[in-house]
């Protein structure tokens, strides 16, 4: 007996066996039990889900030589009809395939055959696969059929794409279309089919062709063709794997054990593996996002189940292993190999892409909530307030809370730890009692304890007295504040394109100015550090936008503070007017 | 909506043809493909003997025609009828100097025949028009107001042996629009779908066009009015495996909550429910949903979520990650609100500068 596919072997012939269809065929059978038969369908949805099986099957029950009352919903599959069809040499269904037949001289040579009767049966079935590659040309002249149609013609397209058909063609169609298959329904019928033919596969296995499948029961088919063909009749899970070049939950599981137990050796030691297997990183990394995804729905979930596609034993072992990281975690890992995954386009080398995003994620710490972190800047105030050097709490607190607190000590989040410590700088003129915090590590100083808005009276002074000079100061940015006991020193860094500048404001001629004016402003020594800074363009771009976001809160708080000063109030209301302009003196 | 003088709407005209007055010379114009081929369709079946309709019914088209071919087609005798038709499509597209030749035709046409001149859009001034206007019943087959529309869509339901509710009708017009031929074909659908019940319901015509046949869009956008985050996460999924392309559940999501915006806004302006279901033309069912959402959704949340439609869209049409994961992190964002959803947001950002 000739080998047929299993795609083809199993090929549906009725209504009732096509898979995940039923609303499709559902509408089509009280068709045509209700005798409303239109003219032209269009079957839309992705490879594999049914559409031509779909069209063949209304084929026959249009033309089923059985049926004395017209069309059918159940064709009989014996007369001489069902089976010309079946077998494709039908004089009354027609398949045309439209990527190779797009243009206008095939559609005119169709719409003269149309005008013909049917030879034996009631209908001419004109099914038209992948119609979206037809010609614009040939739509319009499709279009004319479709306007005027011989009643005995139906016509059915398919395509993958429905957004390429013409908008005049699609509304002279009725148009279904054909979900996805889902993972339960695909592996439903694999099994049908493995228990017919004799055929042993575990049922994860099935689930890893269902998964792999995506959707389409004709490449579960295919897939379930290939492994028989490499294993034979008995099917295990390493076989399917090494067919389907997907890693399995062993590797992506330990790979998530390793990376929330920090063990980036062990990590590491599993891309290698993979390496070894010839595995695909990028296939790896899907897959593995997809995993962290089921971590953290397993975490904000109650009913993890039912929003994870899997079987629940799996489901089970991913809730456990959820249990031992903190949702916000879960996010940053997704980030990190989210951000992989991107890489891996027009990486050279892949493999070092994904150890790095590995080494990353097995060295960043656990996130603290903000609401931990509110609780430790509570109890720092008070620790701060019963030293009794400062109260935090005092007038300075009214301050409006999205205004920068550039007068309070701020609290820098370290970002690889979480852990808060307080910093102070040296405050403006009317401060009279620092707060000290110990000298910070400089690569900690990040984030919102640098004295931006004493920095840019510098710059401003500058730029009204040495317009060249400020002009330089202004490409700097502050990367680093560290109090010292002495004198303090404030990090300017330069980008590379900026170098000049940095070497100017080096300069002997240049030191001095600089360092009276910082005095003056700062009211203490302090001393300027000059760093060359080594960024990449995005970085650049988004350093731009921090330093244009702070100006502009600089702006507003001072535009604030001067509309809510009580003589600018009494002065409005005694003297009418509005103001126009307000100068940063 | 009163028709012009001289200018019959589509409904007289089918008055007069169920009384048997047929005209020899008409004029289909506007530009409603539904109303042109019903009333082409209408004149078939009233003027044309269907035992020798092969001998007395000629379609022709302006783009190709000559005015010879026209002239022998309408002057031509009926056989075995008392009538014969002559449909001439895309009038418009008759060369002038043929058209002109049936200049005289018009003035004095065929008793036998009937010419039907379809055109869509024409040039008023050329004179085969003035003329055509001036001797044929021109029948105005204009696109139907939103009114018309929903006396059209219980007409037709009732032709198909159905009620149809308000609620049904209105999301009918809001998915499928205003052009009655794709209505058509979603009415039938929804009746064809639904089995034997006398009346479509909202959700039969929800199953009916939405891509896949248990759960929409609209369920989603119901599940988001009430940032509710499971059954979104569930109702998304559903909908991805059923294959319901993502850029049309983001751009679904995002016309939804445009209309959610604009509600707050005159929500804020004092309007109560019922009045504002009336400004904004929502059923029962969009207008709860969505006056729960303006409810639900700050002003900051709004504004953050359409930066987030932005960076989705970015995403979906250029990016690595699967659309399914992407669609998830948007519907998370949406529920939790933007303080908690912009700590994920900035946390997935903040990566960059680890």
């Amino acid at each position: 007996m000739d080998y047929q596919v299993s795609a083809r072997k199993w090929r549906p012939q009725t209504f009732e066996e096509v898979v995940g269809q039923v609303h499709v065929a559902r509408t089509l059978t009280n068709a045509i039990r209700q005798g409303r038969i239109a003219h032209a369908y269009l079957f839309s949805g992705m490879r594999g889900v049914g559409k031509t099986t779909m069209a063949r099957i209304l084929a026959k029950s249009l033309n089923c030589a059985s049926a004395s009352n017209g069309p059918t919903v159940a064709p009989c599959q014996t007369c001489p009809s069902c089976l010309s069809i079946t077998s494709g040499h039908s004089p009354d269904v027609v398949e045309i395939d439209g990527a190779s037949n797009r243009g206008i001289d095939e559609v005119r040579e169709l719409r003269e055959a149309v005008k013909y009767a049917p030879m034996a049966g009631k209908y001419r079935v004109y099914i038209i696969d992948e119609v979206h590659m037809l010609t614009k040309e040939a739509f319009n002249a499709l279009l004319k059929t479709l306007e005027e149609p011989p009643s005995h013609v139906v016509f059915i397209f398919a395509t993958t794409e429905d957004h390429k058909i013409p908008s005049t063609i699609l509304s002279r169609c009725q148009h279904f279309h054909f979900k996805r298959i889902t993972r339960q329904e695909i592996i439903a019928q694999l099994e049908r089919i493995i228990r017919e033919e004799g055929i042993r596969i575990t049922g994860q296995g099935l689930g890893l062709i269902a998964k792999a499948a995506d959707g389409s029961l004709r490449d579960a088919l295919s897939f379930l063709d290939q492994v028989v063909a490499y294993s034979g009749k008995e099917v295990n899970d390493q076989d399917l794997q090494v067919i389907l070049g997907t890693a399995g939950r062993g590797p992506l599981m330990a790979m998530v054990k390793a990376i929330l137990e920090r063990k980036t050796a062990e990590a590491l030691r599993i891309v290698k593996e993979l390496a070894d297997e010839g595995q695909d990183y990028r296939q790896f990394t899907s897959e593995l996002l997809e995993y962290i995804r089921h971590l953290v729905i397993a975490k904000s979930s109650t009913a993890p189940e039912e929003l994870i596609d899997l079987p629940s034993e799996e489901v089970e072992e991913i809730r456990q292993l959820s249990a031992s990281a903190g949702v916000e975690e879960l996010q940053r890992l997704f980030g990190i190999f989210s951000l992989a995954l991107e890489s891996f386009r027009g990486a050279v080398h892949p493999g070092f892409v994904l150890e790095m995003a590995v080494i990353r994620a097995t060295r960043i710490q656990p996130l603290e909530s903000f609401e931990k972190l509110l609780e430790r800047f509570h109890l720092l105030e008070r620790m701060l307030g019963e030293g009794g050097d400062r109260d935090l709490t005092g007038p300075r607190a009214e301050v409006a809370p999205d205004a920068p607190a550039v007068n309070a000590p701020a609290i820098k989040t370290d970002p690889l730890t979480g852990s808060a410590t307080a910093s102070a700088f040296k405050p403006g003129p009317s401060e009279s009692a620092p707060v000290k915090a110990g000298q910070e590590n400089p690569e900690r100083s990040a984030g919102t304890g640098l004295p931006m808005e004493q920095w840019s009276r510098v710059v401003k002074r500058f730029l009204q007295e040495k317009p060249n000079l400020g002009s330089y100061l202004e490409k700097g940015i502050v990367q680093e504040w560290i109090a010292g006991d002495a004198k303090d020193v404030l990090v300017i860094g330069y980008d590379e394109g900026a170098a000049f500048f940095a070497e100017y404001i080096q300069k002997e001629e240049s030191r001095p100015i600089v360092a009276s004016a910082l005095r003056e402003v700062f009211q203490r020594p302090v001393e300027l550090k000059v760093v060359r800074l080594e960024r990449s363009a995005h970085e650049q771009q988004q350093l731009q936008l921090k330093k244009d976001q702070q100006e502009r809160q600089h702006r507003q708080r001072i535009q604030q503070e001067t509309m809510a000063h009580p003589l600018l109030k009494e002065a409005l209301n005694i003297l009418g007017g509005e103001v126009i302009d307000i100068k940063d003196a | 909506m009163p028709s012009r003088p001289g200018v019959l709407s589509y409904q007289d005209f089918i008055h007069l043809l169920d009384r048997g007055t047929i005209a020899p010379v008409y004029l289909l114009t506007g530009e409603e493909e539904f109303l042109i081929q019903a009333a082409t369709d209408r004149l078939v079946q009233a003027a044309v003997d269907p035992a020798a309709k092969d001998f007395n019914y000629t379609s022709l088209d302006g783009e190709a025609a000559t005015a010879e071919t026209i002239l022998t087609a309408v002057e031509s005798l009926p056989a075995f009828a008392e009538r014969r038709l002559v449909v001439l499509k895309n009038a418009e597209l008759l060369p002038a100097a043929e058209a002109n030749q049936l200049v005289n035709y018009l003035k004095n046409p065929s008793p036998t025949t009937s010419f039907v001149c379809v055109a869509p859009k024409f040039d008023a001034r050329r004179s085969f028009f003035q003329t055509l206007k001036a001797h044929a019943v021109v029948v105005d087959c204009r696109p139907l107001s939103d009114a018309q529309v929903t006396v059209w869509l219980k007409a037709q339901a009732k032709s198909l042996g159905r009620a149809i509710s308000e609620d049904a009708v209105l999301f009918l017009k809001e998915r499928v629009g205003r052009d009655l031929f794709p209505l058509q074909n979603e009415l039938t659908k929804a009746v064809l779908g639904s089995d034997h019940q006398k009346t479509i319901e909202m959700e039969d015509v929800q199953r009916a066009c939405s891509a896949s046949g248990d759960v929409s869009v609209y369920d989603l956008l119901t599940a988001l009015a009430q940032r509710r985050t499971e059954p979104s996460i569930r109702t998304l999924t559903r909908l991805m495996e059923e294959g319901e392309p993502p850029l049309k559940i983001l751009s679904t999501i995002g016309y939804r909550f445009r209309l959610v915006w604009k509600v707050k806004h005159a929500m804020q302006a004092g309007h109560a429910d019922a009045a504002l279901m009336r400004m904004f033309g929502l059923g029962q069912w969009a207008g709860a949903s969505v006056i729960a959402a303006a409810k639900a959704y700050s002003e900051t949340d709004l504004r953050w979520a359409f930066l987030r439609f932005i960076e989705t869209d970015a995403g979906l049409k250029g990016g690595a990650l699967s659309p399914k994961l992407i669609l998830e992190l948007l519907v998370l964002d949406l529920c939790s609100g933007k303080q908690k959803g912009l700590r994920r947001f900035l946390g997935r950002q903040s990566l960059l500068y680890l």
